[in-house]
């Protein structure tokens, strides 16, 4: 019985197999516009709204960004690639669980910012130092970070500020950045940028501001949304259960 | 790029395992296999053998469509339920990298509560 169903399944999804064709995602210009994957789909409307996950490793080649994971979604897509914008980064579960241990205090907050150029985003720092910290303390650190968020967010524009949230320098990087600032009140080892959210994008999205911060070889322009590929008339419709 | 990368979900319990093969964004699955598609017995859905048939299976349908490279995310029932995995899903795992696909990342994605409801059982727990 149960062979016979595995069988017909595969004979169904052969047929559908075939129809699919493989699109390139394309990172954003933030990230060099390099590919970071590949998908799978029968019509190229379909692919609006995927997201994808990537470690920064992947992307720099930094072995000791792997517990860091960015992710994309697609917004926009021509006949033969998908381009994606940034949504946010996430760390790895196991990472957090790695740095929580007891007789250590983890701190943790959650900002909004809006940029200059009218992104809204979410930032949720977290710090951890090596010995329990008083509640008022761990107050102060707290409205600390708050601050530097603030301040931080509302002078620098969106692709700045997702440079320094990622980035490993030590002069550029926002958690140091974070360190040194929360240190004049308590030793903090190491602030992580948890997570990081984009709530909401300006209405047209500044893209003359991102390619002259990026370092982009030659600006392409972008590709223009494809109104409805041509249906052939003989292909049944393929709706995924 | 000519080598394709998929994600393998493995979705193990103590009653059977779920492994769903899909492309890397996750909205296109390529296969999918189940513990109880490959033994008879209910006991033995969750069971490492059933793990290493179905991810036999897996890994047979990702070669025939082309994909020679795995991310692997992992998840137990999570949520009010335990919260590590099953029985079977090392025994996948280790199938698959036996059939000759190469294992990316391996990640834990099983649902944590930042608190939750209550889990089942009464006060006073299961009394057997």
């Amino acid at each position: 019985m149960a062979k016979k169903q595995i069988s017909k399944e595969a004979k169904k999804l052969k047929d559908k197999w075939k129809s699919k064709q493989w699109y390139p995602i394309v990172a954003p210009v933030m990230f060099n516009r390099v590919q970071i994957g590949e998908t799978l789909s029968d019509d190229p409307a379909k692919l609006k709204g995927r997201t994808i996950e990537v470690t920064l490793q992947d992307l720099t080649g930094d072995f000791k960004l792997m517990h860091v994971k960015l992710k994309f979604q697609v917004s926009d897509f021509s006949t033969s690639e998908a381009f994606t914008r940034y949504i946010g980064h996430d760390l790895t579960s196991d990472y957090i669980r790695r740095q929580t241990r007891r007789k250590r205090t983890k701190m943790e907050g959650v900002f909004d910012v809006t940029t200059k150029d009218g992104y809204r985003v979410r930032l949720k720092p977290m710090a951890i130092s090596d010995k329990r910290i008083q509640s008022s303390v761990q107050y102060l650190i707290r409205n600390r970070m708050m601050d530097v968020v603030n301040q931080i967010g509302s002078t620098s524009t969106f692709p700045e500020l997702v440079s320094t949230v990622l980035t490993s320098e030590r002069e550029k990087s926002l958690s140091y950045k974070f360190v040194d600032e929360c240190r004049k009140i308590y030793p903090i080892k190491r602030v992580d940028i948890r997570r990081m959210d984009v709530l909401s994008y300006p209405e047209v999205e500044a893209t003359d501001l991102i390619s002259s911060i990026a370092p982009v070889p030659p600006p392409e322009p972008e590709a223009p949304v494809e109104p409805e590929p041509p249906i052939e008339e003989g292909a049944p419709a393929t709706e995924t259960a | 790029m000519s080598e394709k990368w998929g994600i393998c979900h493995i979705y193990a319990s103590y009653n059977n395992i779920l492994i769903t093969l899909t492309d890397l964004t996750g909205a296109e699955t390529i296969a999918k296999c189940t513990g109880g598609m490959v033994v008879k017995a209910a006991k033995d859905e969750s069971s490492p053998y059933a793990a290493m048939r179905s991810g036999e299976f897996i890994a047979d349908k990702a070669r025939e469509k082309g994909i020679s490279n795995i991310h692997i995310k992992v998840r137990a029932p999570g949520g009010n339920g335990p919260i590590s995995p099953g029985p079977g899903a090392q025994g996948v795992i280790r199938s698959l990298s036996r059939a000759g696909i190469r294992i990316g990342r391996i990640e834990d994605v099983t649902p944590i509560p930042h608190d939750g409801t209550k889990p089942k059982g009464g006060k006073r727990g299961r009394r057997v």
